[in-house]
């Protein structure tokens, strides 16, 4: 369980939660542009340190933590793979900082790589990837970190409607068998709806009690009402 | 963090090797700290010819790094290279090169005689100038170039979209750039004017132009008084840093490019005036600036037969100091990545090379013979030379690195050494060999305190060319002179070849 | 080549000496042919080095002083007496100077290119040369030759020095630091004159070939420049350094200084120079200030000269 109670004042940058999390569970992260959607992923990471409050992580505080000691992944919308580097060695980064792989690091990449559909790619440099080729191989690197929170900002926009489904049926699946807190930004009220069981609004600088997603997302009705367009 | 430390430890040596000398004589003898009408004239005369030589680089290297980077055209790059050499060139002969363009006897006036105008002297403070922008612009335009070519490509299509008026596009695309470049150039144009000495007294045309330098020289040399010379020395020095912080405050803090999608550079659409001014620029500056480097070549090339075997020690010599301070030059640079950091180093540069010889004498004296260690203490003077050049071409690209990939490498729990080894030094590859290439090519051409120390020992390949100008050999200086040139042009095109080597990357 | 240990002199000297075109390396193989022992030149800034070294300096001998630092010099008492007959010396003056041995010598001159002009025969023909004929000097405050033309000009002139550089500055083209950027203005034909040596066409006459560049030699009188050696007090190799000094006046020595260095040996009469160098134009005499005289002349005679070109 994420406990979340904080608030943030700096500079241009403001937002505050007060709310809880389920571990196991896939929330969509949603909102007006601007409204801090992004910032509440860097906030939950550890990029941005909040001005007062705590996050708790099973019953452990992790507000004053680096990004490192958080158990939290975050896959980012670009730069999620150094582009220099071989994918192996992308990958190999998640799991040991030496120039030497053991055996059984070797067997984990293979298997994360196996887990998100990118073996036989190991040789090659992220730009002679696919764009859904690039996400796969972003995600399983983020998995090899073996975190049970992850953070996703919209790294799927780049992709087409059938790529993105894709990869959306993927994290569902590796949620499931992992047993993932996920949180995804998102702009599309469909993305939100196909994984997602519950959906965060977030708006005016406040991150909103978790809500079904369906009612959340009901375009004449919900809190997002102005926000998906009014019929 | 490891950068952080490794910082302060950059920073510490270098104000020890750079300002303890200066400490140091200051209290060797006794306190002289008279400053007289003749040294205020002095300072002054140094300030006007300073800031008006950095001036008019930047403004003069400005347009030209615009049309240049908007042009592609055959010979380019040649050209790009070419206009680096007045840079390397000893001071001495750089001048003649000049002067046999803009001399009284020089091609110009030949051409304005024969057209019957008047014949124009360039003695005075225009030519302290134009030797001084000869020598500058093209470190300007270069710091320019890089800057331009890292701006986001979207920009410009969205200017270009807009069809925005010439002083909207100043504001939005041009200025930016200006802010980020113009004070850290400005300043090292400055400092490096500061303490220019040959050029001003030899194209000054006379005691009206009189430096800080000469002062300190004359101290020094004449009157074997230190204290004095290192009073005068920490004047220039302070002058220098209220130029720096100035021209920060003027300019104010640098912007930050985001980074643009990479999307590749696409044909612009340009009107046929910006094409004729573009062109009128880069031809007009380009004569400027070679037609005195091919003077140079073509005397020196005339003479190469009078050329000794004997010369082949100084140029080894000279390629192993070279090759050395652009390594030490490049890897203590990566400890001044900040905005405080690039003018820290810059001011390096703004104290005397007279001083730093003589204050290091001191401090060495009394553990070791420094006549033993000349190399060493040259290397470490050309080092510190060095310096600013490469903190310059390193922190665009060390910056993006860090603004690019920090959050990634973090969310990786990647160490400081990690980072060092996976991704921040082979992403500033390109940029640390430009660096070696650019100080390599610098330290071949640079006397540094081998004046003080003597080169009995360690004969370098500007020594020589002096040496042979006191012996009444010109022409032989000037062969040289050539082969000088041609080895530095050689290390810099082998460095840049090598940081372009084996980059497969997106 | 015995392996024995020989001992090593140390002369310290300026860095067109000890060059391969300088004096130096003759003078070295001459030296150690007879002396049984290792020279080891050094090169750099001779006074400044000696000072900041102190006591523990490795030199026993300085070579190439100029007068102007004499007796800042003596004052410091870094050098012990030559142990010298000055009566050896041919010098156009009486040198009585114990400590300081000139071992060579030239007169400064304005030096033309005679396919320009033809070179003036005294200061008063130097300001009525033709308008487009310009000279080029050096700065005396950074450079011992130009040094020398302000006592000149002062000794000729007197308390009309002043006046004097106001009548010449528009003939002057630029003021440099040094010898070397001078003659280099000269001979790419910047200046048709140059502020040099009487000895310097020598250079072009036997290197070059080349007759057009002479002296202009002044009724007033030329003023005298020696080049001085002097024995280090602190020395640890007092017999090896006398040895030197002895071997200075020698014509060992002397012999080898005008074609290496392109001056007037300091210990030979007219007839023993090289014909190249007898027959050079020379003046017929020398005015010169001694070096207290010098001292206490120099601030004002700069002063004057400094007003008299920043009009």
């Amino acid at each position: 369980m994420l406990e979340l109670n904080f608030s943030l004042v700096k500079n241009y940058l403001r937002l505050s939660a007060d709310i809880s999390l389920e571990s196991e569970r896939i929330y969509a992260v949603v909102g007006p542009s601007g409204a801090g959607k992004s910032t509440f992923l860097n906030i939950l990471s550890g990029f941005t340190e909040i001005s007062n409050g705590s996050i708790v992580w099973n019953k452990r505080e992790i507000s004053g933590l680096p990004p490192s000691k958080r158990n939290i992944s975050i896959l980012f919308q670009d730069n999620n793979l150094f582009p220099h580097l071989t994918v192996w060695r992308n990958l190999a980064l998640a799991v040991t900082q030496r120039p030497k792989i053991s055996n059984d690091d070797r067997s984990q990449l293979r298997s994360a790589m196996s887990e998100v559909g990118i073996l036989g790619l190991e040789n090659r440099k992220p730009s002679q990837l696919s764009g859904g080729q690039q996400s796969r191989a972003a995600l399983a690197r983020v998995l090899l970190q073996k975190n049970t929170i992850l953070l996703l900002d919209e790294p799927f926009a780049a992709l087409g409607p059938s790529l993105k489904d894709q990869m959306l049926e993927l994290i569902k699946k590796i949620a499931k068998n992992r047993k993932l807190l996920v949180l995804m930004v998102t702009h599309d009220p469909a993305d939100a709806k196909k994984i997602a069981s519950h959906t965060i609004v977030v708006k005016e600088n406040t991150v909103h009690v978790p809500i079904d997603t369906k009612e959340a997302l009901e375009p004449t009705k919900g809190p997002l009402a102005d926000y998906l367009g009014n019929n | 963090m490891a950068q952080r430390t490794f910082s302060i430890i950059a920073n510490t040596l270098l104000l020890f090797v750079v300002f303890g000398p200066l400490v140091v004589l200051l209290f060797y003898a006794d306190q002289n700290l008279t400053f007289t009408t003749a040294d205020w004239a002095a300072l002054k005369f140094t300030l006007k010819q300073a800031a008006l030589s950095s001036l008019l680089s930047v403004l003069l290297a400005w347009p030209l790094a615009v049309a240049l980077s908007r042009r592609h055209f055959i010979g380019r790059r040649l050209l790009i290279l070419t206009l680096s050499v007045p840079f390397i060139l000893p001071v001495i002969v750089a001048v003649l090169g000049l002067l046999s363009i803009f001399g009284n006897s020089g091609l110009l006036n030949s051409l304005l005689s024969f057209f019957g105008f008047p014949v124009f002297s360039i003695y005075g403070l225009t030519g302290v100038l134009l030797a001084h922008i000869f020598f500058n612009i093209p470190l300007a335009t270069r710091a320019f170039l890089l800057a331009i070519e890292r701006r986001p490509a979207e920009l410009e299509r969205v200017a270009d979209g807009l069809n925005l008026n010439f002083l909207m596009r100043f504001w939005i695309l041009d200025w930016p750039i200006l802010r980020l470049v113009a004070p850290q150039i400005f300043s090292l144009i400055f400092a490096l004017c500061l303490t220019s000495f040959a050029v001003v007294l030899t194209l000054g045309g006379g005691p009206k132009a009189t430096t800080l330098e000469l002062a300190i020289y004359q101290a020094f040399r004449f009157e074997l008084d230190f204290g004095r010379a290192a009073f005068l020395a920490l004047i220039q020095l302070s002058v220098a840093t209220l130029a720096c912080c100035l021209s920060i405050l003027v300019f104010g803090l640098p912007t930050n490019f985001n980074k643009g999608l990479d999307r590749p550079v696409y044909q612009r659409y340009l009107s046929i005036r910006s094409s004729v001014w573009d062109f009128s620029v880069i031809i007009l500056l380009g004569l400027f600036l070679i037609l005195p480097v091919i003077s140079v070549i073509s005397e020196g090339v005339q003479h190469f037969y009078l050329l000794e075997n004997t010369i082949w020690t100084p140029i080894l010599n000279s390629i192993n100091l070279a090759l050395c301070s652009a390594v030490i030059s490049t890897i203590l640079a990566l400890g001044f990545m900040s905005k405080w950091g690039e003018v820290v180093g810059t001011l390096s540069v703004a104290v005397s090379p007279l001083i730093i010889g003589a204050g290091l004498f001191l401090m060495v004296r009394n553990y070791t013979n420094p006549f033993e260690i000349t190399f060493w203490v040259t290397l470490t003077v050309n080092s510190i030379m060095g310096l600013p050049f490469s903190i310059r071409i390193m922190r665009p690209a060390s910056d993006e690195i860090v603004s690019n990939f920090k959050n990634l490498a973090n969310a990786l729990s990647m160490g400081p050494f990690a980072w060092f080894y996976w991704v921040y030094i082979p992403r500033l590859k390109e940029a640390l060999t430009y660096s070696m290439g650019l100080v390599a090519a610098l330290s071949m051409g640079d006397l540094g305190v081998i004046v003080l120390f003597g080169g009995a020992d360690f004969e370098t390949l500007p020594l020589v060319i002096y040496q042979l100008m006191g012996a009444y050999r010109t022409e032989q200086a000037m062969a040289s002179a050539v082969i000088l040139v041609s080895i530095s042009i050689g290390i810099f095109l082998i460095f840049d070849k090598i940081g372009k080597m084996r980059n497969a990357r997106a | 080549m015995a392996l024995a240990q020989i001992p090593t002199l140390t002369v310290y000297a300026p860095d067109y000496f000890t060059s391969e075109w300088g004096p130096g390396p003759s003078i070295e193989s001459k030296f150690e042919e007879t002396c049984n022992c290792d020279l080891v030149f050094s090169a750099g800034e001779l006074l400044p080095r000696l000072v900041l070294e102190g006591q523990n300096t490795r030199a026993d001998i300085v070579i190439g002083l100029n007068t102007d630092i004499t007796k800042k010099a003596r004052e410091l008492g870094i050098f012990s007496p030559h142990k010298q007959d000055n009566n050896r010396l041919k010098l156009p003056i009486d040198w009585d100077d114990e400590i300081f041995l000139p071992f060579d010598w030239s007169y400064a001159s304005f030096v033309f290119d005679t396919t320009k002009t033809k070179p003036p025969s005294s200061f008063e023909e130097l300001l009525n040369l033709p308008k487009n004929i310009k000279i080029v000097i050096q700065d005396p405050r950074s450079s011992i030759s130009g040094l020398a033309l302000i006592l000149w000009v002062k000794k000729i002139y007197g308390d009309n020095a002043g006046e004097y550089w106001q009548k010449l500055a528009p003939k002057i083209l630029t003021v440099t630091k040094g010898w070397s950027e001078a003659y280099g203005l000269f001979t790419d034909g910047e200046a048709a004159g140059v502020l040099s040596f009487t000895t310097s066409p020598a250079y072009h006459i036997a290197v070059e070939e080349d007759i057009t560049k002479k002296a202009a030699i002044f009724k007033e009188g030329h003023y005298p420049f020696f080049e001085l050696a002097a024995k280090v007090r602190s020395s640890k190799n007092e017999e090896l350094a006398s040895m030197f000094m002895d071997f200075i006046l020698s014509d060992g020595f002397q012999n080898l200084i005008p074609m290496t260095n392109w001056s007037y040996p300091s210990a030979q009469t007219k007839d023993e120079w090289p014909s190249v160098f007898s027959n050079l134009p020379r003046p017929k005499s020398a005015v010169y200030f001694s070096e207290n005289e010098a001292s206490e002349i120099t601030k004002q005679a700069i002063e004057e000269w400094r007003n008299a070109l920043s009009q």
